[in-house]
């Protein structure tokens, strides 16, 4: 595991895009909205959060690209470089969830939408129960859309550009399937109800099923993927 | 001495090309391999299946007498500099440094810091700012302090002037008289290294078509010129690796036996004899090598 912590050690070399990059367009979108809030009547919901978010997915799709073949050049087992990456995304995800959570309810209880209904961190549905429940469900959708970006660019590390078609080829053809026999059924409404009636936590742990899945479809394609 | 690199039956075959074949051949400790071939020989994808960056088709690699695969053991102690060696752009050429240090046991911080001073790199500057030389330069700093037991240089000058690299020359010989390792230098600049390698490996399409001690090989390898009657009665019974006619006058490149005194034969009918370079015998070889592919022998 010690040459796990040095590829951790190695991505920290990067924390500009890993941490403080997110923050910096998180913070700049919450003082526009701050902004707009203080000279506005109206209550705001905003999503700016998501950017973080999608920050996230973003760093899943290159971090290979930009850090692989490097690693594995510099002698480094694929092993090592999996765990030491799952290392700096669980630190990462764990950082930004507190860092969420600690705003969620600064905003929610302590200064009543930052005095001028600004609804920012605490969103309804999502921000729903007590904080470690909001914190279990920022730090799974962190963690999920990671591990989305990181497997699909694990399989175009591992079978090139054709390996990526046939999986978009699969994927649609997948899904449009799936949605046409939901469609022919009329199992929309039936599906969105029993979606909605479960809470944000609740659907957190199903998301967390997926992510299991997308990391162990990671691990098996970079065992293999040349540099 | 014992071997510290074991390659038996290796093949790597793609769709439509196949870059080894059936190569096999054990490398000793402590000394200095030049591995030689032209472009698309199969150097480099030899070197990655040494280094478990790429996996051979069928075949057998053993470094360290253990499978390099995902085995830190053996992969610690390669160090592996390669012209198209990828870095994250956002790296200094300190953050690689400091990444090799991580890996690689025997890394000398004393040697890395001598080397930056006469490669002159910025160690803050970005690598993505860097010049084609001075990315060379990083790779020879990082193959050279690492100080790893088998280390491996393809191609690593690539862009450095002359001056540059009589200093990679003589700070690798001078390293290693002091703490000698097994290092495999594969370049296209063959006349340059020739005096430091030990041993040399030539390949050809794939296949090994040469391996022998260089100093032994050096003093087999000569060309004769003279009328082509006298030199077609000098050729037979010897090998010929290529022929090259000019008007009535030939010159034939030929490997000689140990034994044999062939200056004397070749002078003794008149012939011009004339010692070859390493990188003349290469090419001659290898283009015979391909003419006979060409001609379906």
């Amino acid at each position: 595991m010690n040459h796990a912590w040095n590829v951790t050690r190695m991505h920290l070399r990067y924390n500009s895009i890993w941490l403080y990059m997110p923050l910096i367009v998180l913070f700049s979108s919450f003082f526009i909205n701050l902004i707009i809030a203080v000279l506005s009547d109206v209550p705001i919901y905003t999503g700016g959060v998501a950017s973080v978010y999608l920050f996230m997915l973003i760093t899943g799709l290159l971090t290979l690209r930009n850090t692989f073949s490097f690693a594995i050049g510099f002698s480094f087992r694929r092993k090592d470089y999996f765990f030491g990456t799952f290392l700096m995304v669980a630190f990462v995800s764990f950082s930004t969830t507190v860092l969420l959570a600690l705003l969620s309810y600064v905003e929610n209880n302590l200064t009543n939408a930052w005095g001028n209904e600004l609804y920012f961190f605490h969103l309804p549905y999502l921000n729903d129960g007590n904080v470690v429940i909001q914190a279990c469900v920022i730090f799974s959708l962190m963690f999920h859309l990671y591990y989305l970006g990181f497997s699909i660019s694990s399989v175009h590390r591992r079978f090139g550009r054709y390996g990526m078609m046939i999986l978009l080829i699969v994927s649609l053809v997948a899904g449009s399937l799936i949605s046409a026999i939901i469609t022919y059924f009329h199992w929309w409404q039936i599906i969105f109800t029993k979606v909605i009636a479960y809470s944000a936590f609740q659907l957190s742990w199903g998301i967390g099923l997926l992510t299991i899945f997308f990391i162990l479809v990671s691990y098996f394609m970079l065992r293999r993927a040349t540099s | 001495m014992g071997q510290i690199l074991e390659i038996n039956g290796l093949t790597k075959a793609y769709k439509d090309v196949t870059s080894i074949y059936q190569m096999s051949f054990t490398l000793k400790e402590n000394k200095i391999y030049g591995l030689l071939g032209r472009n698309g020989a199969g150097k480099t994808t030899l070197m990655h299946m040494i280094t478990a960056q790429l996996f051979p088709t069928c075949g057998d690699v053993k470094v360290f007498g253990e499978e390099p695969y995902e085995n830190t053991r053996v992969l610690q102690q390669i160090c592996f500099i390669k012209e198209s060696q990828a870095y994250p752009e956002y790296f200094q050429i300190s953050d690689v440094f400091a990444t090799a240090k991580s890996i690689y046991p025997n890394w000398n911080d004393g040697l890395a810091n001598q080397l930056t001073q006469d490669f002159q790199l910025p160690l803050n500057r970005r690598i993505k700012e860097l010049s084609r030389g001075m990315l060379s330069s990083v790779g020879i700093v990082v193959g050279l302090a690492s100080r790893a037991p088998l280390t491996i240089f393809d191609e690593p000058y690539l862009g450095l002037d002359a001056v540059a690299r009589g200093i990679f020359y003589d700070r690798l010989i001078e390293d290693y008289a002091e703490y000698p390792r097994t290092v495999i230098l594969s370049t296209h600049l063959i006349d340059e290294v020739s005096q430091l390698l030990e041993h040399v490996l030539i390949i050809e399409r794939g296949e090994l078509l040469f391996y022998e001690d260089a100093e032994s090989l050096r003093s087999r390898i000569y060309s004769v010129s003279g009328s082509s009657e006298v030199v077609e009665t000098y050729m037979k019974g010897k090998e010929v690796i290529h022929v090259e006619k000019i008007g009535s006058l030939v010159t034939v490149t030929l490997l000689g036996k140990k034994e044999e005194n062939n200056k004397k034969q070749a002078e003794s009918l008149g012939l011009e004899y004339v010692p070859i370079s390493l990188q003349k015998f290469v090419v001659d070889l290898t283009t015979k090598s391909r003419e006979k592919v060409v001609k379906g022998q």
